[in-house]
């Protein structure tokens, strides 16, 4: 079963898309600040990271940079999902190394479950 | 301010980078060009009236007339750019805080309402039931949203009436405290009421005091730390009745408590502890409470805590 971190501070998110990935087979560790959501990245190794930009304690930019700098986790995929429209975030997040930036209000919970079974299957 | 406080404020582009406008209209660019125009015209009304020979103290006085004028209305110029640059420093401010805190519960309704309809997906009754609740909580967040800005352009724009009557100040507070019960225990903060035997009703608008009540113990709960105390207290003196309250959480920074009354205005330290609201809160309590006739004022230590606390007159003559 391919793991997912899911870092989001925003409950409601974390347990709509959680449940919604979970249905389509994957194993999801949730994180609901920044700090939290390093820890966990570093202890489960997962397949790929889903990285909320506002975030308490450390803010998703700050996580995506700490997570290209360790040896251990640079190479997990990242994926931004926001609701930060500006065009210099996806600017910022691509330059730090996010494989991709969704903004969440555009999504339903199945179409991004279902963008990232394409990506990891 | 250090040396490189004092070249980084001389570089100019880095400086209007800051305002979001072209350099043509950056306030700093134009201060700059206006001290150009001004040495410009001295020197050119200096050298005009030494041409036609006027007396030296004639040139002076031309001179200086000039420098004045020029002055005044370079002056008014750059004022007038800086005020058009901070309004629309203030309006993107304003529309990407509004979109992000609102497109938060919109998407919470959207992915809640995907996973509803999925036909691959079983629900348990519990399940359907949590999401639908987020769906109403969402809905009821929103709605809070819109009203608070509602209230901010009523309040800027003379809009609101104030209907003064007597209230009983501790049965307010009592009940402000009762409706933040859950959100305190969510946080494990523990909130203590402390009041005077006797506190006597005081002359005010009821709805509008509770808005001011309730911002400054919904600011306490937030900034608070876990497992920590707020202490809220209304106290007797003379003329006046003192309400305050006391969190032992993240505090507010030195260099940012001139902001605190600032629109939409969000801590630098607030960030790294909650990432929700518009940054209105102490912004509306202080505008209601100098229409009630009321006085505001804060002490805060960064990492220790901040105390708010207003005076609101016993007898108001309205």
């Amino acid at each position: 079963m391919k793991k997912i971190v899911f870092i989001e501070d925003e409950p409601s998110l974390q347990k709509t898309l959680t449940m919604m990935l979970k249905a389509n087979g994957f194993s999801v560790f949730s994180a609901f600040d920044g700090e939290t959501g390093i820890n966990l990245v570093k202890e489960v190794n997962p397949d790929l990271i889903l990285l909320d930009l506002i975030l308490p304690k450390k803010d998703g930019f700050k996580v995506l940079e700490e997570i290209k700098e360790d040896e251990s986790t640079k190479d997990i995929p990242v994926v931004v999902l926001t609701n930060l429209e500006d065009t210099s975030n996806v600017e910022k997040v691509v330059n730090l190394g996010a494989v991709n930036y969704l903004v969440k209000a555009n999504y339903t919970a199945d179409e991004i479950a279902q963008k990232i079974k394409s990506m990891l299957l | 301010m250090s040396i490189k406080n004092i070249f980084s404020k001389l570089s100019i582009k880095k400086e209007c980078k800051k305002y979001n406008v072209p350099l043509k209209k950056c306030p700093v660019f134009l201060f700059v060009i206006m001290g150009v125009v001004v040495i410009v015209a001295i020197l050119a009304s200096y050298f005009v009236a030494a041409f036609y020979g006027t007396e030296p103290e004639v040139q002076a006085l031309i001179a200086l007339f000039t420098a004045m004028i020029t002055f005044t209305i370079g002056h008014f110029i750059v004022r007038s750019f800086a005020e058009l640059a901070e309004l629309s420093n203030l309006k993107s401010k304003f529309l990407n805080i509004i979109s992000h805190e609102l497109l938060t519960p919109l998407s919470s309704m959207k992915w809640s309402l995907s996973i509803l309809n999925a036909k691959n997906i079983d629900i348990s009754k519990k399940e359907r039931e949590e999401l639908l609740g987020m769906v109403n909580q969402s809905a009821e967040n929103m709605i809070e949203m819109v009203n608070s800005l509602l209230d901010v352009s009523r309040l800027e724009t003379g809009k609101i009436r104030l209907h003064f009557k007597e209230v009983d100040l501790v049965d307010l507070v009592s009940k402000a405290i009762k409706n933040k019960e859950a959100d305190a225990l969510a946080k494990n903060t523990n909130i203590k009421f402390y009041y005077d035997n006797n506190i006597p009703r005081v002359k005010t608008d009821p709805r509008r005091i509770s808005v001011v009540i309730n911002n400054l113990i919904d600011n306490a709960i937030k900034f608070s730390k876990p497992n920590s105390d707020i202490l809220v207290k209304l106290k007797k003196s003379l003329h006046d009745v003192i309400f305050s309250v006391e969190d032992f959480g993240i505090g507010i920074p030195e260099s940012q408590k001139k902001h605190i009354y600032s629109k939409f205005f969000k801590a630098d330290n607030e960030f790294k502890y909650q990432t929700k609201g518009f940054g209105l809160g102490l912004f509306t309590a202080k505008f209601l409470l100098d229409a009630l006739g009321g006085k505001m004022d804060f002490r805060s230590k960064e990492n220790q805590g901040s105390l708010f606390w207003f005076i609101i007159p016993i007898n108001k003559d309205n």
